[in-house]
């Protein structure tokens, strides 16, 4: 209530200003005549009455300025004032304005712009009902509970049936059924490959999502094994296949060749993060979401793929709900050990599974941000610094009068408000600028990119920013000033030394500190480049240019059949129909105008696909059951003949693949080199057997040529063992949810020609084969690589624009501080010429402080920076964070540049005029 | 006449506080009420009444408008307001707790 009508008062004050005075004024008048009419009552004559009311009022003015003080008029006008005088001598000093309005423009240009991001992302509230009380569950190996993963429908249905934290849990898997071939009915279109998701029915509970038009399945819709045929569309599809017909509700569609009914269409914000399990894809919107479609074997089997989503209820902390998931899993790892042995539940807040690979960039951008705001409030503050010295003598007449120091402190602090301002204005438009390059380079799949924008919030958060700009730009020297003693000041000491020299130390511990930054900056940004130019010569083990891929994937019906179950998980009996399907699609391709050579693979190129296999080499012990070592593993991928030709992978010894190999000759397997090393370091593993360990029966293979390694993707930490085979001799069974990688084959094709110049003609070709499987993701090799890269030169490009900015503006500061120095001592040196002293003494003199100033933030930076590299190991690859290279080459380019800096000034020195200079 | 007497700090609100509340009224009445209700044993010089009337304005505890006086000229009347009003009885009751302690710490004849 007092606030209320304070505010009210203060309101009144600043904006009704001159009726508040007038009413002061008539109040006082007022008074003062009622006094005297009173005394005139009493026989005192009309002057003597006024004369004696005034005596007996006091001091009007006085008191008028306690009646403003008590209003918190005091206050306003004080900062009024203080705020014109800032922009009168900002307007006085045009070359101050502009060097300070630069230097604090970057930083808050760059603050603004990363806060959008990490606004977009992690503060932003997320699209469903109460976002706070989502949770996202976990599998983890008790062993190793870092290593999170999608869980079991058998732990599902424990957490859901057991759980009291839970308001409503529900789950979902894009992995093996989120991707679906789409066609209508009597469409003469050839099917468009759609991605969605699976839910729960419950998902929808979860998460709040009510559809469009329409409505969402129910349990008895996804029972196991008995699942409807039922499909909620995009609001994105909707408008791209069916212009927004509401007549769509109720209509058939074929998904995977299956007729499906629309029964409802998702709100246009609905969004979902990316399924760790889902092998789609970059950026690929949703397009649909259907029910969770669980076999009898999916039920039974141990491995996992379901993402559970939980809602928490109102009073239940996430930590109740974690040890209680725990406690749930640890009941079930001893009911069915079978399904959850060694198994336990991680829990964490849906955001941060949502945006976790985004974090830790996000994070390191905003340290680069805030340091070059940094580096930039101290050439500010070493600006006022200088300007300091003319305002001594006004300083210490107001504490002469009484201002207390706090008062001087707040009004060089609101002086500093309109550079800041200012600086914020052009700042918000360096913001606005790279905005636009940033969503123009952006990768597709960066969360919420259509969002990023800068809106009121952000304005808000730079006005905050500004203040702090001002407060932390002017604390140095306002605290310098405020120092002053009276009588040094007034006895003016104006050619003393002394404050002249503590002016100077400051100002050059202001800009070691700004090397110190600019070099952490540019050593991280300096690590990134030089990481992402390894990443990109790389030598990719296969020749990635005019190498075009696409997707060719057949349905779950025409691949598998349940058979049984093995070693805890489904076992399938794989159709022979796909893989006569590839050949086929595979002569025709060669026939296509412009294609030199073509084959298959089951995992997609250079995109990290491959399932690692287990094997045993035959006269070689297995590794021990249940014990701790490491299992057998290589990455297994299934070829056509004439692959490693097509991707130009070397045949380093043995032989290649032939055409004769089919399911009934002998069984042949390739090795790649590190394969070759790893286990065969001391023998020729030439003639030597393999036999996989995935299903029963399996049958030892002959290995017969070993190949150069490829990367799986050009970020990978190290190269993996690799074991190819010819795809017609993989085995009739195949066991777990990875049996999708027998459904489908990437095809890479090396043309002459242009490679997307030949697509049209390709899907003509492939639909005279097969009409009803889409030919999906068509994309260049290259352009798969870039995408890889993306995310990492986007930070790499941030960090570098940053880095520069730093040095230059720290480059300002030295210069600065240097001339000032010189400045200073014009005197001292004109004496020292005087006295005979040569160019070369006054040289040695201003090299000696440059070196010491630089010097010190050199260490300062390459220490600072180690220390920090921990930060940095997750965005960097291929190289250490202490990278002794970079570290070296960025110590020369600011040596380089501060060598530049300090030019000018050293002329300067030496050209002093002792004549001049003693003059004072 | 009563010794005059320095005014307490704090006291001079409280005063006006008390005068406004026996009715509504300008500055100066403000001023000849609380001389009458002292007795004149406290005084404060006239213009320093000015300040404390804005701060209990921009407190809340007052509030004012313009009127016409019985001389036919415009002056400024205050008011209690509801929170002024609660004020009043607080610090009354403050003032009466600690002048009846003060009181019976005086009058001790002995320890204990």
């Amino acid at each position: 209530m007092m606030l209320l009508s304070k505010l009210r008062s203060l309101w009144f004050g600043v904006f009704r200003r001159p009726q508040v005075e007038h009413s002061m004024t008539d109040e006082v008048s007022f008074h003062i005549d009622a006094r005297a009419a009173d005394l005139i009552r009493t026989g005192v004559s009309r002057e003597e009455a006024m004369r004696q009311a005034r005596l007996e009022f006091g001091s009007l003015e006085k008191y008028k300025e306690e009646i403003r003080g008590a209003r918190g008029l005091r206050l306003v006008d004080e900062l009024r004032g203080d705020l014109r005088y800032g922009l009168r001598s900002l307007r006085r000093s045009p070359a101050f304005t502009m060097a300070a309005v630069i230097s604090l423009a970057f930083g808050i240009g760059g603050n603004t712009l990363i806060f959008t991001l990490i606004d977009s992302t992690f503060l932003q509230p997320l699209s469903y009902r109460d976002p706070g009380q989502l949770a996202v569950i976990w599998s983890a190996p008790v062993k190793n509970l870092e290593q999170i993963g999608t869980s079991s429908v058998s732990t599902y249905f424990g957490l859901r049936n057991q759980n009291r934290s839970f308001e409503s849990l529900g789950a979902f898997n894009g992995g093996g059924c989120g991707v679906k071939s789409f066609g209508m009915e009597n469409d003469a279109a050839p099917a468009e490959r759609v991605f969605g998701q699976c839910f729960s029915p419950s998902m929808f509970d979860v998460l709040g999502v009510k559809p469009q038009i329409g409505r969402v399945f129910t349990e008895a819709e996804d029972q196991v094994g008995n699942v409807a045929a039922v499909v909620l569309i995009s609001d994105g599809l909707w408008k791209r296949r069916f212009g927004r017909d509401p007549g769509m509700l109720g209509k058939t569609i074929t998904l995977n060749r299956t007729p499906t009914t629309v029964i409802g269409v998702l709100p246009s914000d609905f969004e979902l993060f990316k399924d760790p399990n889902s092998t789609a894809t970059r950026g690929s919107e949703l397009d649909f979401v259907i029910p969770l479609e669980l076999t009898p074997t999916q039920v039974q089997s141990k491995v996992g793929g379901l993402t559970i989503v939980g809602r928490l209820k109102g009073d239940i902390s996430l930590q109740q709900g974690r040890a209680e998931i725990e406690t749930i899993a640890a009941q079930l790892a001893i009911s069915d050990p079978e399904r959850h042995q060694d198994l336990s539940a991680r829990i964490e807040p849906f955001r941060r599974a949502a945006y976790r690979d985004y974090r830790s960039p996000l994070l390191i951008l905003e340290g680069s941000v805030a340091f070059v705001l940094l580096i930039g409030c101290a050439n500010v503050a070493g600006l006022l610094l200088a300007r300091a010295a003319t305002r001594r003598n006004e300083v210490a007449l107001r504490m002469a009068l009484g201002g207390s120091r706090w008062r001087i402190v707040r009004q060089l602090i609101t002086e500093n408000i309109p550079v800041a301002l200012l600086g914020g204005a052009v700042g918000l438009l360096f913001a606005g600028a790279g905005l636009n390059v940033f969503i123009a380079i952006a990768p597709h799949d960066f969360p919420r990119l259509d969002k990023v924008s800068l809106d009121f919030r952000v304005l808000g958060f730079t006005a905050l920013i500004v203040l702090l700009t001002a407060i932390l730009s002017s604390m140095v020297p306002a605290l310098q000033i405020a120092k002053v003693s009276l009588v040094e000041s007034l006895n003016d000491s104006s050619r003393s030394a002394t404050s002249g020299i503590s002016r100077f130390r400051l100002r050059s511990a202001l800009v070691i500190g700004q090397i110190g930054l600019a070099m952490i900056l540019l050593i991280g940004a300096g690590l990134m480049i030089h990481s992402f130019y390894r990443i990109v010569e790389k030598d990719l083990g296969a020749d990635p240019r005019n190498l075009l891929t696409f997707e060719f994937r057949l349905t779950q019906n025409e691949t598998i059949k349940p058979f049984g179950r093995y070693r805890g998980m489904g076992l399938w009996d794989i159709s022979p129909v796909p893989a006569q399907r590839f050949e086929r699609v595979l002569d025709r391709l060669q026939q296509l105008q412009g294609v030199q050579a073509v084959a298959a693979v089951n995992a997609a190129p250079f995109q990290n696909q491959a399932i690692t296999m287990p094997f045993l080499i035959e006269g070689r012990p297995a590794p021990g059951v249940g014990s701790d070592e490491a299992p057998q593993t290589a990455h297994y991928f299934a070829v056509t003949r004439g692959f490693f030709g097509v991707m130009k992978v070397p045949l380093l010894r043995g032989r290649d693949f032939n055409d004769h190999e089919t399911a009934d000759s002998p069984l042949v397997i390739i090795i790649n080199q590190t394969m070759a090393r790893q286990f065969f370091p001391n023998d020729d593993p030439i003639g030597k057997h393999i036999t996989l360990d995935w299903v029963p029966n399996e049958r030892p293979r002959e290995i017969v040529g070993i190949v150069g390694d490829t990367a799986a993707t050009p970020l990978q930490r190290q190269q993996a063992p690799a074991i190819y085979l010819p795809h017609l001799q993989q085995t009739a069974k195949f066991t777990g949810p990875s049996w999708w990688i027998r459904s489908g084959m990437y095809f890479v094709l090396r043309t002459s020609v242009e490679p997307l110049s030949i697509v049209p003609a390709l899907k003509s070709a492939v639909a005279e084969v097969d009409r009803t499987t889409p030919v999906a993701d068509v994309r260049t090799a290259e352009e798969t690589i870039d995408n890889e890269v993306r995310n990492l030169r986007l930070y790499m490009v941030l960090l570098g624009v940053f880095g520069a900015v730093a040095i230059v503006l720290a480059a300002t500061g030295i210069y600065a501080v240097m001339a000032y120095s010189i400045s200073e001592r014009t005197r001292e040196i004109g004496i020292r010429i005087a006295l005979g002293a040569g160019s070369q003494d006054v040289l040695s003199m201003v090299f000696r402080q440059a070196t010491f100033i630089i010097g010190i933030g050199l260490i300062v930076g390459l220490v600072g920076a180690s220390a920090l590299s921990r930060v940095l190991r997750t965005v960097l690859y291929d190289i250490t964070a202490t990278d002794p290279a970079t570290y070296a080459a960025v110590s020369v380019v600011l040596l380089l540049t501060a060598t530049i800096a300090c030019f000018i000034p050293t002329r300067r020195a030496v050209s002093v005029d002792p004549t001049v200079s003693l003059k004072g | 006449m009563p010794q005059e007497a320095e005014l307490l700090p704090g006291t001079l609100d409280l005063l006006i506080l008390k005068s406004v509340s026996l009715g509504s009224e300008h500055g100066y009445g403000i001023l000849l009420r609380i001389q009458k209700i002292t007795a004149g044993a406290l005084t404060i010089e006239q213009g320093a009444l000015y300040p404390a009337l804005a701060r209990l304005e921009h407190q809340g505890l007052l509030e004012a408008e313009w009127g016409t006086s019985d001389n036919n000229r415009k002056a400024k009347y205050y008011n209690l307001t509801g929170a002024g009003r609660k004020r009043l009885k607080q610090e009354t009751e403050r003032w009466n707790r600690n002048a009846a302690a003060l009181m019976t710490a005086l009058k001790a004849q002995e320890i204990g």
